[in-house]
Parts: C-alpha cells; structure tokens; sequence
C-alpha cells in the first residue's frame, strides 16, 4: 500500500463493504424467520422455510436439472474451449485472431439480445424447453470465459518449459505431470468453477427458452418471488449463498483464488 | 584448429584430418526438411570433446533447427547424429542425456530455484541427499549460492539465466547446447554472461554448441565457428579463419564489415576496379569478373598526397571524403573515389579525428587485406 491508511479511507472501504454485503446482513436473519410473509425484522424465528424449501417439490426437481445443467455445460465447455485455446495459442495459421475474436463474441453481447436470438433459432429447432436447449444456450454464454482464461493460461505457459523439462530426462508423460497440468491448473480451475456458476446463475437467458416442462432454478425463483412473498426465498438465497462460499473455499484452500482469478 | 569439414574443400584449407582430435559430436548428413523446403540441407560436421562450437547466421539459415534436431526435439529427415560413437538421431529428447539452455530461459515458474535444478537430477532417481548438495554446487557454480528458495519471477534475467545454465549443467549432460542464451539480456550483463559461460564451460571441458547471431559471441566465444546459411555450412574454422580468411562472399560480408567492390581479375596477383590496378592474391585465378573485399578497418586513411610516394601499403586510390561518422572509438568514413564509395574505419585518438567531409584524402591498404571472390555478384 502506497501512503498512510487515514481514516476516511478506514470509512470508505467500510461503506463499500456495507454496500456490497448489506443484502446478506438482511436475507440471513430473514431467512430464519416464521412469518407467512417477508416483514423485517421477522416476528417469530424458525427453521420453518428451510423446511418447506426442501419439502417444495418444483423447486427441488428445478434445482436438480440446474445442477445437472450446469455440470454438463462445464464439462463441454472445458472440452470445447481447451482444445481451441491450446490452438489459438499453440499455432500460427490464417484467421487466428479472427477466431479468437469470434469466440469471444458472446461476451460482449448483452444477454437480452443473444435471448432473443437463440429464442429464434430453437423455435425452429425444437429445441425450447429441452435439456439439450438449455444447455447449448449456457454453452454460448459460458465457453468464451473459458477460451479467455485458458488462452491466458496457455500464454504463461511457453512451449519451451515443457521442452526444458523433456530434455532434463522427463518423459512426455511426466512432462503432463509435472509441467503441464500444474501450470495449467489454476486457470482450469477457474473456468471450470466460472462456467459452473454463470450456468447455474443463467436467468436471462434461460427466461427465452425454459418451459413447463422443464426450468432451471433461477426461473424457478424468478417465478416465485413473482407470485409469493415469503421468507422462502431468503432460505434459498441464504442456501445459494453458503454453496458458492464452499465452491469458493475449496478453491482458495486447494490453489489459492487470488493465483486462480489473479491472472 | 582441429575442425574436420567433410564436404566443401574450400571451407578449411588448413585442417589436417591427420593430427585432429577424434570427434565426440559427428552430424553425418543430417537434414530437415518440411514438405519442399529444406531447413537444414546435409550437413556434416565434427566436434572434438570439450569444444565449443558456434553456430552463427541470420534467422532462417537453419542453425536453430540443427540445435534442436541436436537436442531431439525436432526429429531429422536424415542423416546421423553421433555422439560419443553412438547415433542418438532416432533416440527420445528425454533420453539423450542432453542439457538445453533456451533463449527465454524456460525456468518452471511453480518451482523454487532449487526445485527446478534439482528437477534433472529427481529424472536421474538421484538421493535426495546428493541432490541437495549438487543442487547447491551447481548454483554456486553460477555465482548464485544460497537463492535456492527463490522463485524464477523474483530473479533478474541475468540471474534467471544463470539458474538455467545451472539447471542444465547440474545433470552432467553429454553434451550443453546454448540457443541464443544472451540475446535477452541487456549489453552489459551481455558482456558479462560472455566471460562466465566460456569460463564454465571450459573448467568442465564440457562439449558445446552455441548458436548465435552475434558475430561477436561466436567470435570471441567459441573455439570454432560454423557460418551457416540457406540451412547450409558456408564455412567451419577457428574465429580466425573465419574472419581473416573467409572462404566465401557470404561469410565475408556477414562476418564484420565488409566494402564489396565489383571488379575484374587481370592476373593472379592482380585485380581491377574502377580506375586502378591492386595488388592481392587471387588465389590462382587469372581472369574473369570477382568481388573484392576490404574491411573498412583495414583502410588507411591519409591526408592526400602524390600515390607514387606510397611504397608500404602497396595498393591506394584517392578520393574525397562524404561522410564522416563519430562512433567514439572509432570514426567511419565514406570516401568518394570517382566510382566507387569506400567505407573505411579509423580509431579515434585523443585530439579527434582529422578529416572533414569534402577534404582530398589517400586511401591505402595491404595486398593480403584484399579478398578476392571469383565471379563476382552473389
């Protein structure tokens, strides 16, 4: 830190971190109230939400296909982007920047517009409402995250570190080993969890294209908060919260976010 | 010099196969060729053990990849690489024993200092016991005992570097091959890391190939020089050799300065260019058109006086001077001798140099500092 810590300062950064998780600060003691409708503070304390959230049959079926989404969508994410950054940044051949450009596209997009596109195109494609709709959609949004970050992590890994351990007596498989996939982790890590949360988070988007037969659980919540006005939705803030916190965790804990994020 | 070039005559006059030392590194042919292109185009080439070669050209004449079909890490399309007796030109990079300094260093980043020196001696299933004092001699080896916790990114390019020689070293490698390692480095440590690698690398007798394209590493580094171009060996010789007596027009001009001057060969002990008749050693030739080459240092610059006067330097031509360029240590002059424009280079003494530009000077210089090419043109 350049300078003195002075006291206005002390201030600032405590009014961002009020801003930032003042929300928290009312959902968590909401979430354990036992009132029939949102009032703050709440009347009477329980666990009586967390009950009926788990006991709320949609939202349970909706939270399991967000999970399944998600995951599905990390994996053909990671499997799809790796293989393009690795290219984009491995090779030399015509159009390179083009396509590194086109696929990272989507990223500048606003989510509205690629909804109402993608909306366009599943009409005729039958694929409103499906698994395999939503999927692709999420992939749209996701893969270009991927192709960032692991384009970056390719860059700080050059072709001659993996070259410099072969010569020192490496074989190509402990070259993998211990080069490679430690210098890569960080960045795999990151997308991995990036694409899982974005997909997971996905309403925008989700919005155009899920149906009765089959929501996600953003829109599961969207669709409630519409209609409802309980403390249920806290609950489930106050659960969503404590799962990315763990995701989180986790990863500080294995690699260490600021290495994962930082770069 | 004990240099054995097999194939071009012309490139070592003076090697004699008879009394050279058995080599330890033979190429034998080799090539690489992608589709039609050929980057390296049969190339032969003995090192005799504890030398150091340098491999000196532009980018593209195929020196970097003669490195790294050395080092296995480009597969040749043929030809033999010996070492020590045994041909390793089909062998795995990671069994040839070979230790590779690159020109970005290529120090692991996840790794310690002295985890990534240890790392080819963990490969070598080395007790750990032994790793930790030889990890500890290789660094002081390069002047750097005790940074063994360090990380690479805390380190200074000279000393990354320096972490890489050891890195390489510390295996006992057959064979240490240096791809550009100074090019990164700024002029000074330049000068520097110069001293310290041939300093090294003689104390451990260890063989070596320098590729460069610095003349004046390869000059003032290597026990012989390879001059390589269009993936072919334009010329193999001692530093010497390479620039006093250069076998061809392209090692002549790439090697230092040069003034090629188009001219005619009118006997074998003379040449003409422009107006004048010069005395040199065309080596047998007798006519036809010829490049000749003066270095610019080798021109005498006086102030302008009758050429019959002149006996010492035996050749001159007078002429006006155009430019005048202050380098510090030396002066470069260009001089206008009515058809052509000579470059000549003289050191400054204290007082400044003596001529102005559009004063009347005498060029001189020796028969023997005139190189005579045969047919002239490229």
């Amino acid at each position: 830190m350049i300078g003195k810590i002075t006291i206005p300062f002390r201030i600032l950064v405590l009014c961002i971190y009020l801003f930032l998780l003042g929300p928290m600060l009312i959902v968590l003691p909401l979430s354990f109230s036992n009132d029939s409708y949102l009032t703050f503070p709440p009347q009477s304390w329980g666990v009586r939400w967390y009950t009926a959230m788990f006991g709320h049959q949609k939202l349970m079926e909706a939270f399991q296909i967000s999970l399944g989404i998600a995951s599905t969508v990390t994996v053909l994410g990671l499997a799809a982007g790796l293989p393009a950054a690795y290219a984009i940044r491995r090779y030399s051949f015509p159009g390179r920047d083009a396509a590194m450009s086109l696929f990272t596209a989507p990223l500048l997009l606003p989510s509205i517009v690629l909804g109402l596109a993608i909306l366009l195109v599943f009409v005729q494609a039958r694929l409103l409402g499906t698994f395999t709709g939503l999927v692709a959609a999420h992939l749209i949004v996701t893969t270009p995250y991927v192709i960032r970050i692991m384009t970056t992590a390719f860059s700080t890994l050059p072709p001659s570190v993996e070259e410099a351990a072969t010569m020192l007596g490496a074989s190509p498989f402990t070259v993998f080993r211990r080069i490679t996939l430690p210098l890569l982790m960080p960045g795999f890590v990151a997308s991995a969890a990036l694409s899982f949360l974005i997909s997971f988070d996905e309403v925008v988007i989700s919005l155009f294209i899920t149906g009765p037969r089959m929501t996600t659980l953003p829109v599961e919540i969207f669709d409630y908060v519409e209609s409802r006005t309980d403390p249920m939705t806290a609950s489930i803030s106050v659960c969503l919260i404590a799962a990315t916190l763990l995701i989180i965790f986790i990863i500080e804990r294995t690699l260490g976010l600021s290495k994962t994020i930082g770069k | 010099m004990q240099m054995v070039e097999r194939r071009g005559a012309s490139a070592n006059g003076d090697a004699r196969p008879g009394d050279s030392e058995p080599a330890f590194l033979k190429l034998e042919g080799i090539t690489k060729q992608y589709g039609t292109y050929t980057a390296v185009d049969n190339l032969h080439l003995d090192l005799p053990r504890g030398k150091l070669l340098g491999l000196l050209g532009p980018s593209g004449c195929g020196k970097t990849t003669t490195l790294r079909m050395i080092a296995g890490l480009l597969s040749v399309s043929g030809g033999q690489i010996k070492v020590g007796g045994d041909d390793i030109a089909q062998k795995p990079p990671h069994k040839r024993d070979i230790g590779l300094v690159f020109q970005n260093y290529a120090l692991f980043p996840h790794m310690t200092v002295a985890e990534n020196v240890a790392f080819g001696l963990e490969m070598r299933g080395v007790a750990k016991s032994e790793i930790a004092t030889r990890v500890e001699e290789a660094l002081e080896m390069v002047r750097l005992p005790g940074y063994g916790t360090r990380k690479p990114k805390e380190m200074s390019g000279g000393q990354q570097q320096r972490v890489s020689l050891a890195r390489a070293l510390v295996i006992r490698p057959r064979i240490l091959l240096l791809d550009e390692p100074l090019s990164n480095l700024d002029a000074k440590l330049r000068d520097e890391m110069r001293v310290e690698i041939r300093e090294i690398q003689q104390r451990l007798s260890i063989t070596t190939v320098f590729v460069t394209h610095d003349q004046v590493e390869a000059l003032t580094m290597c026990d012989c020089v390879g001059v390589m171009s269009g993936g072919k060996l334009a010329q193999l010789g001692s530093p010497e050799d390479i620039y006093e007596r250069p076998a061809n027009l392209f090692v002549a001009d790439f090697v230092g300065r040069a003034n090629a001057l188009e001219g005619k060969i009118e006997d074998v002990d003379t040449v003409r260019f422009g107006d004048g008749v010069y005395k040199c050693d065309t080596h047998g030739a007798r006519n036809g058109k010829a490049t000749i080459v003066i270095r610019p240092h080798r021109v005498h610059v006086t102030p302008n006086r009758d050429r019959t006067l002149v006996s010492v330097m035996t050749n001159s031509v007078h002429g006006r001077v155009l430019r005048v360029t202050y380098i510090g240590d030396v002066v470069q002059y260009d001089i206008d001798t009515g058809t052509h424009v000579l470059k000549a280079e003289v050191h400054t003494a204290s007082g400044g140099h003596a001529f102005a530009a559009g004063e009347k000077v005498l060029c001189e210089w020796k028969p023997q500092d005139m190189l005579v090419f045969a047919g002239g043109g490229q």
